[in-house]
């Protein structure tokens, strides 16, 4: 025994010795991928929106000490008819609008979506103290048009326009609902390799920055994206016991006891959902030639019993969707994300793009409601399935966003999202990788 | 070896191998791979949008009975984001303040500074005259043991006595052989918190073969830790108000050594830290205290006044001797508003620090708050950019974690108030190292 431990313990040291040597040789330790707690090069504000009911406060702050200029796009993907919800024949406008802000040492700055930033020198109640257009004027900002559903990304340039790769754009967004509900999250920063200047960069911005790549110029797309979510449409444990949650049919919506109340395969549940949305949009962007990016993605759905569901979609230029109607099934409440199915509160979803294909990044939103909350609408009631709240969760009830988890990279480590490399089976889990473009206007 | 790197979708793999030359061969295979440059090396840094091998959940709030407030409750989510079975063991402490002069096992015998201040009556937060809101320090622990890729969930004021996959009555629908009981024949179970509790809750990935700390598993992370998961604070009025927010736990990365004991480096000398080091500098973008911020246009627009509320808990922690020995520090924060002006200041804490920004510089309550360099009234600006940096002790760095939370006046939240939480920007790692002593009480 003493002798199989003494052989297993150098192993041990032995293998951590081996990664340790090769890691301390390995390429540079700075940091190179994308992330939310982190100054970038290149910031991304998946989800802005303005359509009258829900507004967003900008935040953008210049993290460094010299001046910081940042070359901002507004893309504007809302659907051609916005009465019409999205589809293959009323697609994303995909129009960009730019604007250029300059922020001081330490700077920061914000804007509300709905009413830009004018600069003004001489109006006390734009910019008297304590007022919303108090402080150094990062530049003229504009407001965006009602309907406006999109993103906002962020460049940082240098004094000539060119790409600046220096790391010190951070940025939040805060959507508010004209009630009053709030909900933030922090923008998406891509790093930038500061060893490069704007004319080795030019105006295609190669996002194939890794570890295993450090003469890339920005950080590669995940290869993979995760997060946690509570079941679409699960009764919230929290208002269940402290709140009002009247118990419903899961198939008809009506009030019910028990299961046998509900006939067919219903369910009798508390009608108090939690409901998530999921806003991705694709890495890849031809911001010059007004080309959006178009990823296809498969879903990979956990629930706590360890059992897998999938599904797919297409992300053309920019998808918000309420989890039960990303694959757009004709019957949601069937859907791989909906409590009924998965049959467990937690779920887990993994998704990664098709093979060949560039990345994508995005942010998630909960919301949740009271069967008593004002406005509420039971959307398991068919006669409510083309009711806007049921398309749009995000209109009544609590808000909370939350960033989504990355793994790996798509430019020298894409996967089918499995794993790495040949498993057992002989099925080879790694794929060519990808390198995704941001090709901004020239100046 | 094609068993560590990928499993098929779907096929359930079996592990006949110990967890000792599991990890053994893992470490080995991890700087193979970055030898190869197939992978890159582990990297210095925290993050809370990525997995890890220590996971950090800030600010667990119970308040069931509303007595300080709505009633409010926490869901925790942790998930196993890997192909492999981990477990871990987990902390779950309470820093819930007391009143000096009462019992500590009186079930009113909560409170807060802030309240405390406002001269509440005790059980509503304040204490009796003569007696003092000091803040405590206890620590239950507890264990997991997560399947493949297995999310899990609970109410904190219930905890989840049993885990899915070893349901009471029969057998899970969990693969054949998948359980959540330890190999020991010990169940997975999550202890109820106490009604009130203010705390935080840390989980260590743990090899599930003895439970002792190892390094992850999965070589798509570059066995950086597995273990994901988030917080939704929940609260709920009678009159069907909700509010809501999320934040992602912080995943503190594992460097590819691990001695397997109970006491664990963060950070520090290379050739013995375990654990990336938690950040050198906390970045912090926010509104400054009693801002009014003005959306939704300019034809019918609407308001709110926004209050921030910053949450903190310390690196190292000594969860051996159930005393905080090891961790506080004192925080120095520099603070910029949108005219680039500066200013600072600095507070300390021991073991958990809840606090109104405007209460960092003045004394707790509202009186004072005016005069707050956190505070609209002073700074003159909506936007503000805080620094947050722990000042290091002889031998630890002191360093943090933390998250914010937004409060914003509004009609559709509990009090008439809606609130959002995010995660911190971090930047850079400090010198020295923190160190986590876990308890000794293994299963």
């Amino acid at each position: 025994m003493r002798t199989m431990k003494w052989s297993r313990s150098l192993w041990t040291l032995g293998g951590a010795t081996f990664a340790l040597f090769l890691a301390a040789g390995s390429a540079s330790a700075g940091f190179q991928e994308i992330s939310t707690e982190r100054a970038g090069s290149i910031v991304v504000f998946p989800k802005i929106i303005y359509d009258g009911t829900r507004d967003t406060v900008i935040q953008l702050t210049n993290t460094g000490n010299p001046m910081a200029h940042a070359h901002c796009f507004y893309i504007n993907a809302a659907p051609i008819f916005p009465s019409l919800p999205p589809s293959r024949t009323n697609p994303p406008q995909w129009t960009e609008t730019d604007f250029d802000v300059w922020l001081t040492r330490q700077q920061p700055t914000h804007w509300v979506a709905s009413r830009g930033r004018r600069p003004s020198f001489t109006n006390p109640d734009v910019d008297g103290f304590g007022k919303d257009g108090a402080g150094i004027d990062p530049g003229l900002v504009p407001p965006v048009q009602v309907g406006f559903t999109g993103e906002l990304k962020c460049i940082q340039v240098g004094d000539d326009g060119g790409p600046m790769p220096s790391n010190k754009l951070k940025g939040e967004a805060t959507l508010r609902r004209r009630d009053g509900d709030v909900s933030t999250y922090n923008a998406i920063a891509f790093q930038g390799n500061p060893d490069l200047s704007a004319s080795q960069i030019g105006n295609d911005l190669s996002l194939d920055l890794t570890m295993n790549h450090p003469e890339g110029e920005y950080s590669a797309c995940p290869d993979v994206l995760q997060f946690d979510h509570i079941a679409y449409g699960a009764p919230d444990p929290v208002i269940q016991q402290l709140g009002t949650c009247a118990k419903a049919c899961t198939n008809n919506g009506n009030t019910c006891t028990l299961n046998s109340d509900c006939g067919g395969n219903g369910k009798c549940l508390g009608n108090c959902p939690v409901n998530t949305t999921l806003t991705l949009v694709p890495c890849q962007e031809d911001l010059e030639n007004q080309r959006p990016g178009r990823v296809t993605v498969a879903f990979q759905i956990f629930n706590e019993f360890e059992q897998a569901l999938s599904t797919s979609t297409t992300v053309e230029c920019w998808m918000d969707s309420a989890l039960n109607r990303i694959n757009d099934s004709s019957s949601p409440q069937n859907g791989p994300f909906n409590f009924a199915l998965l049959g467990t509160l937690t779920a887990y979803t993994r998704i990664h793009p098709n093979p060949g294909q560039g990345g994508v990044i995005g942010v998630a939103e909960e919301t949740h409601i009271a069967s008593n909350t004002p406005g509420a609408v039971n959307c398991n009631n068919p006669a409510n399935a083309t009711n806007p709240l049921c398309r749009n969760p995000t209109l009544v009830g609590a808000n909370a966003a939350f960033a989504l988890h990355t793994e790996g990279n798509r430019f020298d480590a894409a996967t089918d999202g499995v794993g790495i490399g040949v498993d057992a089976g002989g099925v080879n889990h790694s794929l060519p990788g990808v390198t995704d473009h941001i090709i901004k206007p020239g100046e | 070896m094609g068993q560590l790197l990928a499993v098929r979708k779907g096929e359930h793999v079996m592990s006949t191998m110990t967890g000792t030359m599991r990890r053994t061969i893992l470490s080995s295979v991890v700087g193979a791979l970055i030898a190869l440059g197939a992978v890159g090396a582990a990297r210095a840094e925290v993050a809370s949008d990525k997995p890890g091998a220590i996971l950090v959940l800030p600010k667990i709030v119970i308040d069931t009975s509303g007595r300080l407030g709505p009633k409010t409750d926490t869901i925790v989510q942790v998930t196993n984001t890997s192909n492999s079975v981990i477990a871990a063991r987990c902390f779950l402490v309470d820093a819930t303040s007391q009143c000096s002069n009462r019992s500590a096992t009186d079930p009113l015998n909560f409170c807060t500074a802030e309240l405390a201040a406002q001269n509440k009556p005790f059980g509503q937060g304040g204490c009796p005259v003569g007696g003092a809101c000091v803040p405590r320090w206890l620590e239950r622990d507890f264990q997991m043991k997560l399947t493949k890729r297995q999310p899990v969930s609970w109410k904190v004021s219930d905890g989840l006595p049993t885990f899915p996959c070893d349901a009471i009555g029969g057998p899970a629908p969990c693969p054949p052989g998948q359980t959540n009981t330890g190999s020991n024949g010990s169940p997975s179970s999550v202890p109820p918190a106490g009604d009130v509790f203010f705390g935080e809750i840390k989980c260590i990935e743990v090899d599930p073969a003895d439970f002792k700390p190892t390094i992850g598993f999965d070589p798509t992370n570059n066995a950086a830790g597995d273990l994901k998961g988030e917080a939704t604070i929940v609260s709920v009025d009678a009159a069907g108000a909700v509010d809501a927010r999320k934040y992602n736990g912080i995943g503190i990365q594992s460097t590819t050594i691990n001695n397997r004991d109970d006491v664990l480096f963060l950070g520090g000398d290379p050739a013995v830290a375990e654990y990336n080091g938690c950040p050198n500098v906390l970045i912090m973008n926010h509104l400054f205290d009693d801002a009014t911020v003005v959306t939704h246009g300019t034809t019918a627009p609407t308001s709110a006044r926004v209050r921030t509320d910053l949450t903190v808990v310390p690196c190292s922690e000594d969860f051996n001797v159930q005393e905080n020995n090891l961790g506080g520090a004192v925080l120095q924060f520099l603070v910029y508003n949108e005219f680039e002006q500066r200013f600072s200041t600095s507070t300390n804490f021991t073991c958990f620090r809840e606090v109104p920004l405007s209460d960092i510089d003045t004394r707790p309550g509202p009186n004072g708050d005016p005069q707050s360099i956190f505070n609209v009234g002073v700074q003159g600006t909506l936007a503000g950019q805080t620094r947050i940096r722990p000042v290091a002790g002889q031998t630890l760095a002191n360093a943090v974690l933390g998250i914010i939370e937004e409060f914003w006046t509004c009609t559709s939240g509990p009090n008439g108030r809606c609130s959002s939480a995010t995660n911190l920007h971090f930047t850079g790692t400090p010198d020295k190292r923190d160190e986590v002593v876990l308890s000794t009480g293994l299963p």
